[in-house]
């Protein structure tokens, strides 16, 4: 019998929720609360993700990567100046899409996303 | 003899379904009951976590308040100091660490130490040692490893004040 997991992909923040005898529960994050903040860094080559990935955003704002979801689906060329408005870098993708430069390495917005679920 | 043979086959495959439906209903108390245990397990951990942290909950409710005390103290006029009733206003924050320290709450070391995102909220970044912290604008605080609240600071970027 599988499991019916909901996940809310949230621009400034996420949270997942099981159902449990007909009633969704919410899954609390690593870090104790009900959302996460839709935030990844890297910072001291540690990834940090949700709450602890916020409270540095202001000492490393070229390796913090947030709001990655208004990205996903778009094209590099047609999001130009919203990419140039983020502290952080954006590259083009193989297929033309919009990629974030994290640590030196090009990162898709969907794999943004898998980075928040997972913590 | 056709509809003996007919009837036969019709119990068999009922006496199938019935066994296939036998093995779905197992299947089904089995993983209920394996979900049960799993519930009271999480249950049961989500009852200690409430238990330990239930003070800490109200101890965030009268934090701005202790917050409010310390910056009086903070800016207490210089002809006031040596005031009696002035006095009597730093014992009372004082009375209120005693409390906090029987209830194992810390404060969170802030101005020298290295930034550590999972205890401090960096609010600004200004002249100072790369990555340690310059100022403390909010003190956090911590229970038994865990942070209750992360203390706002600003943290050197490395540069100097004096250019």
């Amino acid at each position: 019998m599988a499991k019916i997991l909901g996940i809310d992909l949230g621009t400034t923040n996420c949270c997942m929720a099981i159902m449990e005898g007909g009633e969704a529960t919410v899954i609390p994050s690593s870090e104790g609360g009900r959302t996460t903040p839709s935030v990844v860094a890297i910072k001291d080559s540690e990834r940090l993700v949700g709450i602890s990935a916020k409270r540095q955003a202001v000492t490393n704002g070229e390796n913090t990567i947030f709001s990655s979801k208004r990205f996903i689906g778009h094209l590099f060329e047609e999001s130009k100046k919203d990419v140039e408005r983020m502290p952080f870098k954006c590259a083009k993708g193989k297929s033309g899409e919009v990629e974030f430069v994290l640590d030196g390495t090009q990162r898709r917005p969907a794999e943004i996303a898998a980075m928040i679920c997972r913590s | 003899m056709d509809d003996d043979q007919t009837q036969t086959s019709e119990a068999n495959e009922q006496l199938e379904a019935a066994k296939k439906q036998v093995d779905e209903l197992t299947e089904i108390a089995k993983r209920s009951m394996a979900d049960l245990q799993n519930y009271k397990k999480r249950a049961e951990e989500e009852r200690r976590e409430f238990a330990k942290f239930a003070s800490a909950n109200v101890f965030m409710e009268i934090l701005p308040v202790f917050d409010s005390l310390e910056r009086a103290q903070e800016h207490l006029p210089e002809d006031l100091k040596d005031n009696d009733w002035a006095k009597g206003i730093q014992g009372i924050i004082k009375q209120f660490e005693q409390i906090m320290e029987r209830f194992q709450i810390k404060k969170t070391k802030s101005v020298g130490e290295k930034f550590d995102p999972n205890k401090h909220e960096a609010i600004a970044q200004g002249p100072g040692e790369k990555d340690i912290i310059t100022d403390e604008l909010e003190s956090g605080y911590e229970m038994e490893g865990h942070t209750l609240r992360a203390a706002k600071v600003r943290v050197g970027d490395g540069t100097s004040a004096v250019e």
